[in-house]
């Protein structure tokens, strides 16, 4: 009851900036100040979503979209992570590769979009291959940097201790890594809801998705449904980066500044 | 058959230089060192700071390799597992995903589970960990991160531990239970234990020789046999003189 009490006041000062924020945004509307083309009151956009939930396919949206993203991302971290942490366990391979690796990962994944829709063609590939492609390289190049960082003493007990190179690599390299692993899914996945969203707005791949209806609905001038569009789709994001941000403090349940971590990024 | 008398590592010739790093003297450190260790002795090496003690653990452990002469250990103990280095820092040990029990179980794993249960339930008891045995091992204090290390290392029972400075970073309290679970591995077990330290009461607790070093190259200032009945305190007969031989040594390497 009283850790219930405990949380509840942490959470204070948030709830409050929410508050204040809804608050001057009824204001805004309520006072005319600014037109409802541009800014409709928050009275008409939460009827408008509940309206979409049930006859606009809002749910279907966010589920095409989010779809799209998990796809994006379970490819990214199946492929991404082995290869790093084979590279982290390989460390001269890895200086060979380094560079090329780091010069792709500059490469804004925007600009692959036209390359992709020629090599995979118009389609679900193709969006979910461009948002992979960022999240795969910034997994592995986290999972080879943390693996590599290893603490020698360690990898040379699990020598000493007879381990197969793929325990050395699941038994101790992994988890050397998993700090820099977690902090890279974090970013992997403000990447990957970016560019889905942006495919879908601008490439016109596939006529659902959040991306895709927010541009139709702006187009048609329909205000109200293109708010209800973005706050569900900022709410995926908020819910991505929660589910997160869960995921990392149970896999870095044994490192003591995990909290920490996970409060200031979060 | 007494095995005791065996030579456990026998160091000929051995000759070891860091390089350069700016140091303007880059006369080796070692340059044709020998020394001997007994099977099942405990062995203090000691000497001031920077006359060479930790980089001989480093060779008798296998972390440095010398540029020539040789460390030969004796068949049963040539294994790398059998001649373990330990230095002051727990975390180098063991592993901070597993728990404390899952650290000491992890290295014998290959044996019986029941086997394996019996055997770190006792190593728990002997180190005062099993009240935090389902705790990770960063989110215990210093000592018992320490008691961790030297557990886990004892887990594959080797049969040899060089302890680097590895007593220092105990409290008082703690330290006592280590030396007494050390000098009862090396009694039951005729596990050769080498500790390298600057700190004369822990040699005096648990050597049964201390070798001084010093100089550049290194050589051996001293080499003095404690032989007192275990366990020592400052009680003990003879604890006193063996105390001012010690420190007369000590002294004599110093100046």
């Amino acid at each position: 009851m009283r850790c219930a009490m405990e949380s509840f006041r942490k959470r204070v000062p948030a709830l409050t900036i929410y508050a204040l924020l809804l608050a001057a945004w009824w204001l805004v509307t309520a006072k005319a100040w600014v037109e409802p083309i541009i800014l409709p009151s928050p009275k008409a956009v939460g009827s408008t979503i509940v309206q979409m939930i049930y006859k606009g396919g809002l749910l279907r949206d966010l589920a095409v979209t989010g779809g799209r993203v998990c796809a994006a991302l379970v490819i990214a971290v199946v492929v991404g992570i082995p290869i790093g942490l084979f590279f982290g366990y390989q460390k001269r391979l890895y200086e060979m590769v380094e560079g090329p690796l780091h010069a792709l990962r500059s490469v804004p994944a925007t600009c692959l979009f036209p390359l992709l829709l020629i090599v995979i063609g118009v389609g679900e590939k193709s969006i979910i291959t461009l948002a992979a492609y960022p999240c795969l390289l910034i997994l592995m190049v986290n999972s080879a940097t943390g693996a590599g960082l290893a603490e020698p003493s360690r990898v040379r007990q699990g020598k000493i201790l007879g381990l197969s190179s793929f325990r050395l690599v699941t038994d101790i390299l992994f988890f050397e890594a998993l700090p820099h692993i977690t902090s890279a899914l974090r970013t992997s996945v403000s990447y990957a809801l970016v560019l889905v969203v942006a495919v879908e707005m601008f490439i016109g791949v596939g006529q659902d998705g959040l991306g895709r209806k927010i541009f139709d609905y702006q187009s048609g001038f329909r205000i109200p449904e293109t708010y209800s569009e973005i706050i569900v789709t900022g709410s995926l994001g908020v819910g991505l980066n929660l589910m997160i941000t869960l995921l990392e403090r149970r896999l870095l349940r044994w490192l003591p500044q995990t909290m920490d971590t996970a409060r200031r990024s979060g | 058959m007494n095995t005791s008398s065996d030579i456990a590592v026998q160091l000929c010739g051995v000759s070891f230089a860091y390089n350069g790093d700016g140091d303007i003297d880059d006369s080796p450190l070692y340059d044709g060192f020998d020394l001997e260790m007994q099977r099942g002795s405990i062995t203090a090496i000691m000497g001031a700071s920077g006359s060479g003690k930790s980089t001989l653990g480093k060779l008798l452990g296998g972390e440095l390799a010398s540029s020539s002469g040789t460390v030969s250990w004796a068949r049963e103990l040539a294994p790398e597992l059998d001649h373990f280095y330990i230095d002051q820092d727990p975390k180098k040990v063991f592993f901070p995903q597993q728990t404390v029990r899952e650290n000491i179980a992890y290295p014998p794993r290959k044996r019986k589970l029941n086997e394996i249960n019996g055997w770190v339930d006792k190593l728990l008891a002997e180190f005062r960990l099993t009240s935090i045995a389902s705790r990770y091992p960063l989110f215990t204090s210093g000592g018992q991160q320490s008691r961790l290390a030297l557990a886990r290392v004892l887990s594959w029972k080797p049969k040899c531990v060089i302890l680097d400075e590895y007593l220092s970073s105990l409290d008082v309290n703690t330290r006592e239970l280590v030396i007494a679970n050390l000098h009862r591995m090396a009694a039951q077990h005729g596990t050769t234990i080498i500790l390298i330290t600057h700190n004369l009461t822990e040699a005096l607790k648990l050597a049964d020789r201390c070798v001084i070093l010093g100089e550049k190259p290194v050589k051996i200032l001293a080499d003095i046999s404690i032989e007192l009945p275990h366990p020592r305190n400052e009680q003990t007969p003879g604890y006193e003189a063996a105390e001012d031989a010690l420190i007369n040594a000590l002294r004599h390497g110093i100046l």
